[in-house]
């Protein structure tokens, strides 16, 4: 059942996907980060979908089931083409060859398109706990991508802000739906108030985040990411 | 099994780019220096913010009118600056030896708090003078 709360972080989060989007025109880095506004488009569109939906047949329905884990995976797959355009870029930046560029490109798109694979042809246990354990495994490797990710941007001497900002993001985001749904895996149903909170918490985080670092960071902010690793040593 | 391994693995990779996240927010308010307005106004003395300055900082920096479009913000840093002062109290009696780093870090979100101010004081100054010459006084 979903209260009144619900409804208005539902709305909050599909205004705020569609205000980055905005956010991406006005800073004029629509088309550099492509990916990333598809993946808010597409996100804002699933929202419209799943609402309807759910007037029609209810939120414990089979049908809002299996449309909601659908689209959330195909969601999450949408974020491993963002995830592999930030790998390009960074590898441009790191100068790799173009060899692994296109091998690493390559190995994302076959990794989303065996997740598709999968999510496609298990529709029909998209209402069981399948569902649950897909969400978390999809999440959880768009996790470790990030954090290989982030591996790579620490090599570099000096990268822009704003990608920065982005990844870290994208890595809070993953690593708080993998551990929210591995939550929700081992403690079941009892747990389910705390899962929507962290569920919302991260919809809203990373549309916020992004829009954040579209119109603060200028194309020329740059920061010297091994400054940032987390060493207690650190001065 | 795996659910216990990826929610172990995703809390640490959370952790981890939670505090990178906010480290590089504190590390780009570093290239904003503080103006000798915001230094008087908020007390701060010989330009170093202390650790301890941060709330009443924050709370300076909400007291202004809010033109601010990247405010949201703040609330990383708090949450940030939070979680060490809990980790800080822990660390004092089990690991002395990061209580330097943690309170080099906590320094550093109320040098964020301070950036913070010093940019809505300077937008309300430039919104005042925008207001003065739009009524041609």
């Amino acid at each position: 059942m979903l209260g009144p709360l619900d409804y208005f972080l539902w709305f909050l989060t599909t205004l705020l996907q569609a205000g980055a989007v905005f956010c991406a025109i006005r800073a004029k880095c629509f088309l550099k980060f492509l990916t990333l506004n598809i993946f808010l488009i597409a996100a804002c569109v699933v929202n419209a979908i799943r609402y309807y939906v759910f007037l029609e047949y209810g939120a414990a329905s089979q049908q809002y089931g299996i449309v909601y884990y659908y689209s959330d995976t195909v969601l999450t797959i949408f974020l491993y083409f963002a995830l592999m355009s930030l790998f390009l870029h960074v590898f441009r930046e790191l100068g790799a060859s173009a060899y692994i560029r296109t091998g690493a490109g390559l190995l994302l798109v076959a990794m989303a398109g065996i997740s598709f694979f999968i999510v496609h042809q298990s529709q029909h246990r998209l209402f069981t706990r399948f569902a649950f354990e897909l969400s978390q495994v999809l999440y959880f490797v768009g996790a470790v991508l990030t954090y290989l990710l982030w591996g790579a941007v620490l090599k570099l001497k000096k990268t822009q802000t704003r990608i920065i900002q982005i990844i870290l993001a994208l890595g809070i985001y993953f690593s708080a739906f993998a551990a929210s749904y591995a939550l929700g895996n081992i403690y079941g149903r009892s747990y389910g108030g705390f899962w929507r909170v962290v569920c919302y918490a991260a919809a809203i985080w990373l549309p916020v985040a992004w829009a954040y670092a579209f119109l603060k960071f200028p194309a020329t902010a740059q920061l010297a990411p091994a400054q940032l690793a987390a060493r207690a040593g650190a001065k | 099994m795996i659910a216990a391994i990826i929610l172990t693995l995703s809390c640490v990779t959370l952790a981890e780019f939670f505090v990178s996240y906010c480290r590089s927010q504190i590390m780009q308010s570093k290239l904003i220096s503080l103006s000798q307005d915001t230094v008087e106004l908020a007390a701060i003395a010989n330009r170093s913010v202390a650790a301890s300055q941060f709330e009443r900082l924050i709370q300076l920096a909400r007291m202004c009118p809010r033109f601010d479009k990247y405010r949201s913000t703040t609330a990383a840093i708090r949450v940030y600056y939070a979680l060490l002062t809990a980790v800080g109290l822990v660390a004092r009696r089990l690991a002395p030896g990061i209580v330097g780093y943690i309170e080099r870090e906590r320094s550093g979100c109320a040098y964020y708090a301070a950036a913070a101010l010093e940019r809505r004081i300077a937008l309300s100054r430039e919104l005042y003078t925008q207001q003065i010459a739009s009524a041609g006084l």
